[in-house]
């Protein structure tokens, strides 16, 4: 028996090759690409906590509600202004839909808004403060203050097909809520034949003249 | 670096010259076949639409009806000094939210200029009542009035061409994986006779 010569004592040697080693990283691998499969979305991850209401008093992050009255409307025949004197008649492509309500913040002032998300999750927001202009009772973009209620309705443009299931969403602020906030989201109670009533009783113009 | 020698060398290898005698043919072949004319561009035209014609472009969809020039706003007053350009266009909102139309809508139905770049409008007008527009519902259909104020030297012309770019919603539009609707690439050219009413005295 010969002794090894010293160059290939020196020569470094390869690693053996382990099998339970390659399938520990394939375990890894796999581990890893169903984790990022998995993933919550960004939407799911920075969603609103949704938090189901009743009418009569819906209670969110720093504001209380107390939905009223629905009703119906093709169009609103509206007072003129300063710069268009005369009447006029705001139409809708779809229905008009307004919703009174009584509103209230509860501890600090600001803004609340609100939005209908119909059955198939379309969202519709509430029309602005001029689309109808009705200074006191258009309550988009109302300024609230704690302890002072404010009474009014939101004013809803969407086509007369979605009211069933609808579903009015509130949140406080003008921005979309984000993850951990309060989206209050209040059942109108519109099932297939109440909706079709608000539809059969929608005026063609609803005199809003005050 | 080769000196004179080395270069009268190389000239002189049959290998060298052969190689020299290759490329002088792909150079005159090159020529020949045009291979050193400008491209063309293999952008594929884009769709033109006339007036009536619905064009669907992800977020919205858009009909153009009609265009004209007047000396008013659509709903306002005579301005002697004053040209305005107005786009009447059926939208419908195809997202899944209502959105506001000073966005999406101005930013991607825009006119295209005599330089052909795209020109914004300065207002969203509701046809119906001339009001300023609020917001787009998802799939309600709106009349608007795309209003463009004319500069000074403004040249009349019969036809004009409008833009419309794709947008598109992307799952994970940024950084963080949020989605959003992003604007693409110009998606249709709406080409529309242009009504002259800047003979009225009245706006109607």
């Amino acid at each position: 028996m010969s002794a090894p010569s010293p160059a290939a004592a020196s020569r470094p040697r390869l690693p053996r090759w382990r099998w339970r080693d390659a399938l520990w990283i394939v375990l890894a691998l796999v581990a890893v690409v169903a984790l990022r499969k998995g993933e919550s979305s960004y939407e799911e991850r920075d969603a609103p906590l949704l938090q189901t209401a009743p009418a009569a008093r819906a209670v969110g992050r720093n504001f209380a509600v107390e939905v009223g009255r629905l009703k119906v409307a093709q169009a609103y025949l509206l007072k003129g202004d300063f710069s268009h004197p005369e009447d006029r008649t705001l139409r809708s492509p779809g229905v008009w839909l307004s919703v009174l309500a009584k509103v209230e913040a509860l501890q600090r002032p600001g803004y609340l808004t609100a939005q209908i998300r119909t059955r198939d999750g379309l969202v519709y927001v509430a029309s602005n403060p001029n689309r109808p202009k009705l200074p006191g009772l258009n309550l988009s973009e109302r300024a609230l203050a704690p302890g002072l209620a404010e009474s009014g309705a939101w004013f809803f443009e969407l086509p007369p097909d979605k009211l069933e299931g609808a579903h009015l969403q509130l949140y406080w602020g003008n921005a979309l809520p984000v993850g951990g906030d309060s989206l209050v989201d209040v059942d109108l109670g519109l099932d297939k034949a109440a909706a079709r009533k608000l539809v059969a009783d929608a005026k063609p113009v609803l005199d809003l003249r005050m | 670096m080769a000196n004179k020698d080395e270069l009268i060398g190389a000239a002189r290898n049959p290998w060298w010259q052969a190689a020299a005698a290759v490329a002088a043919v792909a150079l005159v072949a090159a020529v020949a076949l045009g291979g050193f004319k400008p491209a063309k561009s293999k952008t594929k035209p884009l769709p033109q639409y006339a007036a009536g014609k619905r064009v669907q472009t992800g977020a919205m969809a858009v009909t153009p009806l009609r265009a004209w020039v007047a000396r008013y706003r659509p709903g306002g007053r005579i301005e002697p000094d004053q040209l305005y350009l107005v786009l009447q266009a059926d939208v419908e909102n195809r997202t899944a939210r209502s959105f506001n139309s000073f966005g999406y809508l101005l930013e991607d139905l825009i006119l295209v200029n005599a330089k052909r770049e795209p020109v914004k409008a300065d207002t969203p007008l509701s046809a119906d009542d001339h009001s300023p527009l609020g917001d787009l519902h998802p799939r309600l259909k709106q009349r608007v009035d795309l209003v463009w104020k004319l500069p000074p030297g403004y040249v009349y012309a019969p036809s004009q061409t409008f833009g419309l770019f794709a947008r598109d919603y992307k799952a994970k539009a940024y950084l963080n994986d949020e989605g959003a609707w992003l604007q693409g690439a110009p998606a249709a050219k709406l080409q529309l006779a242009v009504q002259d009413l800047r003979d009225r005295a009245l706006a109607p």
